[in-house]
């Protein structure tokens, strides 16, 4: 009896001990159950909200927030359709993934029951509202005929107002009890809170952004991917002629803008090939804009460097083209205001030293034609160099007769070389063709700024020589200059002229002072030349004439330079390129 | 007698042209500005005509295009003279047929007058 009853209480007591530590690890398993899904849910909520963050960048697509709830709903609760439905102004999206394939019948069925929540909700008749519908996930089966067996709605509440309806449902009944609807209803208000507060954000950077953007002097529109307006000014809606406190979208500008600008293609091109672009000189209404467009990209989160939009931004240059179109008036204006009477007297004098006046009077007439002669030059290099720095020199090539051009200008300098007491020389190179591509005008200033510049410097009893040749890639510059008679200091430079393509070479030769070689470096550049010039001696210059000269030859695709021996005088030279 | 028709504005730079011209043995006409021009190259009917750009009441350019619409004016010679250097405008001088054009500046009155009489020889 002992035995048994000893066997019995130990026994007994092992039943108890092990019932008690059955119970205790079970409890301690549902505790440690409980607490995992208790962090799952917490991690849950704090995934939303980084994806939230990191997905919505700068602007609060609401949509794509609610695309995120309903991607993650899966890991929690059971269903073969989640759907919401999303009211935009004009229509309603109805958006729906589906988790296991479903027959058309199941769709319409939900959607119906989801309107009518939602016009319940809102107090608003949703029965003639286009819907629009996107599914996702599932395909649609005509075989499988269950219908809607559990069902529930919640409603999607942004900043305290509803704004959809989020659904799930399941062909099995009795699925969706107390517990997940508790889920639910937390994760969508977690999911609700953290976007109401994201929007606040958004709000007041937007507000931010609007006011900075407002008192900006310039227009600036700022779109979207979509090229919907994110942000635009007072000042761009007045530049093209809105309303400055109406409401615009991108249609407004397209239509306002017409066909003076494109800003549809030209947001597109900034975008997709993302680049910055900028459009001078648009003419709207009576006000001319340079206008720009450039991409904007984020600058934070997963979306780093990711074009988000674009900006155009219109800047008024109308006083600068009014100040502009004033100085070519004014410019005009000393053309033929200043130049016309300096010419006629330069002219006038010209004339009557031909009639064979007497010796006294010549001598004061050589000082009016010399006098009027420097003034006409100076006038023509200081309209010059304003045209180039306005960048307003045209240069009209046309087939042109460059040794009949040589052979005039030393003419028309030969009453000038005859007073310097200066012998005027031409040499030609035999293989010059009848014409070469160039603008006969332009070639002329330049020549009378080098040949006036030879005589001005070359002392009593000088040389000036004209001398022009044809170089061919490789040839010995050398033999090619002795073979055309040229004698000029380009030889020196030779290494470097021989290898240079097919041009046309023109050089002014001078039996001057010669020019060192820092004072070569300073000749081309504008006001440096004028000290050269004091410290040449008491001939003085500008030394504008050759920033024309370099101008206007540039703007032919050639190059100018100066070879010179100190003491024995110095080659001008232009070179133009010439294919033939 | 070879006629000229001298198209100046200004007063003293025609009157050089034309003291040039008639010492050289032409028959010459003036006219200060492209109106007149046109109604003295009717009746005059010129061999050569010396043309400015910048004239008051009708420029040089005007008149070119009216003087090409008539019927006896579409062969005169015509030169261009002028003080601007403008390459468009003398391209579009030279477009309406014109047979040279010289920069004041460029040239002297000997320049001007053997040009011109070398081209009517």
């Amino acid at each position: 009896m002992d035995f048994f009853a000893a066997l019995f209480i130990i026994l007994f007591s092992v039943l108890i001990i092990g019932g008690f530590f059955y119970w205790k690890i079970y409890k301690l398993k549902k505790d440690v159950d409980k607490n995992e899904e208790k962090m799952r849910r917490g991690m849950y909520e704090l995934a939303i909200l980084k994806e939230l963050g990191d997905r919505t960048g700068y602007s609060l697509n609401i949509q794509n927030i609610i695309d995120v709830i309903t991607g993650s709903l899966r890991q929690f609760i059971d269903y073969s359709v989640t759907s919401y439905i999303f009211v935009e102004p004009e229509k309603i999206i109805f958006k729906a993934h589906l988790e296991k394939s479903v027959s058309r019948e199941f769709i319409d069925s939900i959607k119906k029951r989801m309107v009518s929540s939602l016009s319940a909700i809102l107090n608003k008749d949703f029965s003639k509202t286009h819907v629009e519908e996107i599914l996702s996930g599932a395909i649609l089966t005509e075989y499988m005929n269950e219908p809607v067996r559990s069902f529930f709605n919640i409603p999607l509440v942004i900043a305290g107002k509803v704004v959809g309806i989020l659904t799930i449902a399941d062909t099995k009944t009795g699925l969706y009890r107390e517990e997940e609807m508790t889920i639910l209803y937390k994760i969508t208000k977690q999911a609700s809170n953290a976007v109401s507060s994201l929007q606040e954000v958004v709000e007041t950077e937007q507000r931010k952004l609007n006011a900075m953007v407002a008192s900006i002097n310039e227009g600036v529109v700022m779109t979207d991917k979509d090229y919907k307006i994110v942000v635009v000014n007072p000042a761009a809606k007045t530049a093209v002629g809105l309303s400055s406190n109406e409401e615009v979208s991108i249609f407004d500008f397209i239509e306002k803008l017409g066909g003076k600008f494109d800003i549809k293609e030209k947001l597109e091109e900034s975008v997709k090939l993302d680049k910055f672009l900028t459009v001078d000189d648009v003419l709207i209404d009576d006000r001319f804009f340079q206008i720009f467009v450039s991409p904007v990209k984020s600058s934070f989160g997963i979306s780093k460097d990711e074009i988000m939009g674009a900006v155009v931004v219109f800047h008024d240059i109308t006083l600068k083209k009014q100040v502009e179109k004033m100085r070519e008036d004014f410019t005009s204006m000393m053309v033929h205001e200043l130049r016309s009477p300096l010419d006629n007297i330069k002219k006038i004098s010209e004339l009557l030293i031909k009639k064979k006046k007497a010796k006294a009077d010549l001598e004061y007439l050589n000082f009016v034609f010399q006098d009027s002669s420097r003034m006409l030059e100076l006038v023509n290099d200081l309209l010059d160099v304003a045209k180039l720095e306005a960048g307003k020199f045209e240069v009209n090539k046309q087939p042109s007769d460059i040794v009949e051009l040589i052979k005039e200008r030393a003419n028309f300098f030969k009453t000038n070389a005859k007073f310097s007491k200066v012998a005027l020389e031409t040499y030609f190179d035999p293989n010059i063709p009848k014409t070469v591509d160039l603008d006969p005008i332009r070639m002329v200033q330049v020549l009378n700024n080098l040949l006036s510049n030879a005589i001005k410097f070359t002392p009593e009893k000088g040389t000036v020589s004209i001398q022009a040749l044809i170089h061919k890639k490789g040839q010995d510059i050398i033999k090619e200059s002795s073979a055309a008679g040229i004698k000029w200091f380009l030889n020196k430079e030779a290494k470097n002229i021989n290898d240079k393509s097919n041009c046309l070479i023109v050089a002014i030769t001078d039996t001057g002072i010669g020019l060192s070689q820092d004072k070569i470096v300073q000749l081309f550049s504008k006001f440096k030349q004028y000290r050269v010039a004091i410290e040449a001696g008491e001939k003085k210059g500008t030394g504008l004439g050759l920033v024309v000269v370099k101008g206007i030859v540039d703007a032919h695709g050639g190059s100018v330079g100066v070879v010179s021996e100190e003491g024995a005088g110095s080659s001008f030279y232009f070179m133009l390129p010439f294919n033939q | 007698m070879k006629k000229i028709l001298v198209v100046e504005d200004d007063a003293k730079m025609r009157k050089m042209l034309v003291d040039a011209f008639t010492e050289k043995g032409f028959k010459v006409s003036e006219a200060p500005n492209g109106q007149e021009g046109l109604k003295i190259a009717e009746e005059f009917k010129p061999d050569s005509i010396v043309l400015d750009l910048m004239m008051p009441i009708m420029d040089g350019l005007t008149m070119l295009t009216r003087l090409r619409e008539q019927e006896w004016g579409q062969s005169i010679p015509v030169t261009i003279l002028t003080n601007s250097d403008t390459s468009s405008r003398i391209a579009e001088a030279l477009e309406k047929g014109v047979c040279k054009y010289m920069i004041k500046s460029d040239v002297s009155i000997d320049d001007i007058v053997k040009r011109i009489s070398d081209e009517l020889k």
